[in-house]
């Protein structure tokens, strides 16, 4: 009766799959146990009578065809069959699924909203929102080819993150649309975030003198910045975030992310230096001295420029 | 260099990353170049720039974070005083394993030492291989953080365990599971690893129903620190204005008192645990830290009751011993106790025994007559169980064994299993008695080993009697100890120096052991105080050895004998050296010399208030020297906000010390708003 089970959502697996898949699969020697092992999984991450184990099986096979993952061994290693398992069955409307996600992940979004709270845009009205693009068709049930949010995803990968994922883009696009702050502009006088050099005459008047190069030669630099580190510094400085949140968020030992910063941040003093030599034409020592004076705030110099 | 300077310097804006490549970076499962693409976008595109950073903000704490080159976290399972608990993937073994992350533990000025110390023992751990003790696979880590790889037990903690179990366990089921887990302690404690923080909760009893003891040590570092093992609750604020530390509800006396714990302190918190889970109550009640000290000594938790026989309770209860000395000396001791009284609920009258050698002889008998009897027969010392353990040929198993089975022909009382003396006229002096007894006894005992020598010795060094201790530690030759009790004896034995006023000596030997800064320590508590060269060190030394008389029987004549010795001075000391003892250098800041002699008048009034109200008016006084020192605008908030709650939480006490306390504080506090140091009169 099991092998009868199995062999009808085999089948419904094999006939749902395009030709090219089929020629990948016939070369993975364990793809049925890997089949069978990926329905138990899902059987034991929900109800069973949410989606029909063969019904399952053909959806299994749609993400497989769709998937531009190239190596099926992967594919399968990736698959999380109980999240799609649950994830298929929202799609499809089933209450207990949707009870189940909301129970399993309605406190991560709720962690997540409260981040984006603003006046006249409540928790709630974010969470809502964010249900209404998850479950419902956009357009209404009659839009042909429209599908809601959570179809789209793959199984690829924990639900968990997947949800992370699109709750964060979802609200940062509401915000946006909502009451976008303006960017901070970049202040055109530099010497206000610049330090007073006490008792140097000489240097005061270098600084006044030479600002505007030093905006050009700074933005040079910045400009002339690998993008990923340009990307790495603007977080770390202007956005805050700390050490051990870039280190988990790029899967970085956080002494390597802290070399990285360290190691962005000294291109961009050399680069700095180089361009502002060039420009001013004064030997490299006074560079440094006007460097030396605006190191000390080079973090608001920053955040002013990356912004 | 070929960009020009432009105003805002962006890259062409690719297409935005699908959701899967978003999901992907949260799994690590990105290629490099995928993610330098991402980032790219990131760094042009402001929308998925701002998702990367969202993302990184909530990220669940500590997810695929790497642990060194092999482990890799997957999941929080829990947070706890100390730190996060994960679930985490051991790449090189492939298997799962669970990490304890201790951060920032480095905080403290003390730390290294105990980071010292807890590697030392995590790794004496991890080649300890007991079924009862959770296996340490490794620990490591760079500053600040430490982090402990442990199995991963699928079970709960014993707390959880019974209180979801249906129906109740049995109290024989409970009791033996604590029989297992005491089995684990004690192999630890033979490995000189001391737990520090016995308790339900890190007791876990596995699906399988294996029970394990877990979370060795971590107590000590969390010292370091100034953190506390439980973070939940008003008396945990409490313990950090001391050098309190530990979980309040199971921690022995003289962890209330801020000495560290050994084997006998675990033995006392195996005890509260244990009691607990058999009676469904604490046998020491209260909600904060300091109700929970006082009924700690007040000693005598309720015995009996909930269908637990009488006879485990009285084992337990002297386990709750206020006097370490006076529980059993060592794990083994007390589950061996444990196990005879769980093992028979005799119902059937007892036979008196007239006879000591009667008692001997019929080994069985001998522990229903501890058991039942409620006053002791004339002529027996009754540790009952364990002379007749001696008797049958095995050999005692501790010092106290020694005592019990030692015959004492002019013997007119007892100690009660309880550890309770019966008659308290001239206990010290029966006691002196019942150790040279003892120690004669032992002479002719060849198989008495080294370890029941320093429980002797500790005992000893308890009552304050560096003679004693000294002329027991004597008879083991310097070099012949057992490697795992030289450190023990050594540091007894320096220790008891100092105690008979051979401080220099004593410090020697301990420097080579603790270094300066903890031989220090040692020797503000041992030593006498009028030996102490300094101003500063005798008033340290007055505080700690004051804590300690606390329990000690002849409290007033001690607390005379330290004030003499404190003197009155005038002349303003360097008062740095006495806030470190405190806990409290951190908070001093320039006022230190106006504060000079303002805190000599603190440590004055602060003798005045043991007298009054012991554990409570001394958290007062010791907070608000905290307070003193972070000075009236300003300092540590956080260390202020603690000791105004300290404070609120004693103003109930309307003790009369205590407000001769309130009133000179007041004096010190006026006169330094005056900004002059004038030195108030107390009296």
């Amino acid at each position: 009766m099991i092998a009868n089970v199995m062999d009808g959502a085999r089948a419904r697996f094999w006939a749902a799959l395009g030709g090219a898949r089929r020629n990948d699969l016939g070369r993975l020697a364990d793809w049925e146990a890997r089949l069978s092992a990926a329905l138990d999984e899902a059987a034991r991450a929900g109800g069973r009578e949410w989606i029909a184990r063969d019904e399952f099986a053909a959806e299994l096979a749609a993400r497989l065809d769709e998937d531009d993952e190239a190596d099926v061994a992967r594919w399968w290693d990736h698959l999380r069959a109980g999240d799609l398992y649950l994830a298929c069955a929202c799609v499809r409307g089933v209450g207990g699924a949707l009870d189940r996600f909301e129970q399993v992940y309605g406190d991560e979004i709720a962690r997540i909203a409260r981040r984006f709270e603003r006046p006249g845009l409540a928790t709630d009205d974010l969470i809502q929102l964010l249900r209404a693009k998850l479950f419902t068709t956009p357009g209404g049930a009659e839009s042909p080819g429209a599908r809601p949010r959570i179809a789209t995803y793959t199984g690829q990968g924990f639900l968990q993150n997947w949800v992370r994922v699109t709750a964060t883009r979802t609200f940062i696009d509401c915000c946006r649309t909502h009451d976008e702050p303006p960017e901070v502009p970049m202040r055109s006088d530099l010497v206000a975030v610049l330090p007073e050099p006490k008792g140097d005459p000489e240097l005061a008047l270098l600084k006044r003198e030479h600002v505007t190069h030093f905006k050009a030669s700074f933005a040079e630099a910045v400009a002339a910045l690998d993008s990923a580190d340009r990307l790495l510094l603007k977080q770390h400085l202007v956005e805050r975030l700390t050490i051990d949140q870039l280190g988990a968020l790029y899967h970085l030992h956080r002494a390597s992310a802290a070399r990285r910063i360290a190691k962005a941040r000294d291109a961009l003093l050399v680069a700095t230096r180089i361009a502002l030599a060039r420009r001013l034409g004064v030997p490299p020592e006074r560079v440094a001295s006007v460097l030396e004076l605006v190191a000390s705030r080079l973090e608001a110099s920053i955040e002013r420029l990356l912004a | 260099m070929t960009s020009s300077a432009s105003k805002s310097p962006r890259p062409e804006v690719t297409a935005c990353p699908s959701d899967k490549i978003f999901t992907r970076l949260l799994e690590g499962t990105l290629g490099d170049a995928e993610l330098t693409a991402l980032q790219a976008h990131g760094d042009g595109c402001p929308a998925c720039g701002r998702t990367l950073s969202e993302l990184a903000r909530t990220m669940p704490p500590g997810q695929g974070d790497w642990l060194g080159e092999r482990f890799q976290l997957l999941e929080p399972l829990g947070i706890g005083g100390m730190g996060v608990v994960y679930t985490a993937f051991d790449t090189k073994l492939q298997r799962k394993v669970a990490v304890k992350r201790l951060r920032e533990l480095a905080a403290a000025a003390s730390a290294d030492k105990r980071r010292a110390r807890f590697l030392r023992e995590a790794q004496l751990l991890a080649s300890l291989s007991h079924p009862n003790v959770l296996t340490v696979h490794d620990v490591g880590g760079v500053d600040p953080e430490l982090y402990v790889v442990m199995e991963l037990v699928d079970g709960w903690p014993m707390s959880r365990w019974i209180s979801e179990a249906t129906p109740r366990p049995d109290w024989r089921r409970i009791l033996d599971l604590y029989l297992q887990v005491g089995r684990g302690l004690s192999a630890a404690h033979q490995l000189g690893v001391v737990h520090r923080d016995v308790k339900p909760e890190n007791i876990l009893v596995a699906r399988t129903g294996r029970v394990l003891i877990g979370d060795f040590g971590l107590a000590g570092l969390a010292e370091a620190a100034g953190a506390t093992s439980d973070p939940s609750g008003p008396a945990t604020e409490l313990t950090q204005t001391g050098a309190v530390l530990g979980t309040p509800a199971y921690m022995a006396p003289e962890q209330h008192d801020g000495k560290p714990a050994d084997a006998l302190s675990d033995q006392f918190s195996f005890c509260v645990s244990l009691y607990e889970s058999l009676h469904g109550r604490r046998p020491f009640p209260g909600r904060t830290a300091a109700e929970i000290a006082a009924a700690v000594r007040a000693g005598h938790p309720p015995t009996g009751g909930d269908g637990i026989p009488r006879e485990i309770d009285r084992v337990i209860a002297r386990g709750l011993t206020v006097q370490p000395a006076r529980r059993y000396p060592s794990m083994d001791a007390l589950l061996a106790a444990l196990a005879r009284a769980g093992e028979r609920r005799p119902l059937k009258p007892v036979l008196a025994a007239g006879a000591l050698g009667v008692v001997l002889a019929t080994t069985a008998t001998v522990a229903i007559v501890g058991a039942h009897r409620r006053t002791p027969l004339p002529g027996i010392v009754s540790s009952v169980s364990e002379s007749a353990h001696a008797s049958a040929g095995a050999p005692p198993t501790s010092a106290h064994s020694i005592v019990a089975t030692a015959p004492d022909p002019e013997a007119t009382g007892g100690v009660s299993a309880t550890g309770r003396p019966h008659d308290r006229r001239d206990a010290a002096a029966r006691k002196a008695a019942a150790h040279a007894r003892a120690l004669a006894w032992a002479q002719h005992h060849p198989e008495i080993d080294a370890r029941m020598l320093l429980d002797f010795a500790d005992g000893s060094h308890a009552d304050r009697d560096g003679a004693a201790c000294l002329t027991t530690l004597n008879r083991v030759p310097l070099d012949a100890w057992p490697a795992a009790l030289s450190d023990r004896a050594l540091r007894r034995r320096a220790t008891c120096e100092m105690l008979r006023g051979n401080c220099e000596k004593g410090r020697r030997m301990l420097e080579a052991l603790d270094g300066a800064t903890g031989a220090r320590g040692t020797q503000l508590a041992n030593c006498p105080v009028a030996s102490l060269p300094t101003i500063e060190d005798r008033i340290a030394a007055v505080s700690a050895q004051a804590d300690e008389a606390r329990y000690a029987g002849n409290k007033a004549a001690r607390r005379k004998e330290l004030k003499q010795a404190l003197g009155r001075q005038t002349t303003a000391p360097p008062i740095q050296a006495c806030f470190r003892s405190w806990n409290a250098s951190r908070a001093c800041g320039r006022r230190l010399a106006a504060l000079a002699r303002s805190y000599q008048v603190l440590a004055e009034s602060f003798l005045a208030a043991r007298d009054c109200a012991e554990g409570a008016a001394l958290d007062v006084m010791r907070s608000q020297i905290s307070y003193q020192s972070a000075g009236p605008e300003g300092g540590d908030p956080a260390l202020r906000c603690r000791s105004e709650r300290v404070f609120a939480a004693y103003r109930s006490c309307a003790d009369a010390g205590e407000a001769a306390e309130r009133r000179c504080l007041a004096r010190v506090q006026a006169a330094r708003r005056d900004g002059a140091p004038v030195l108030p009169d107390v009296r």
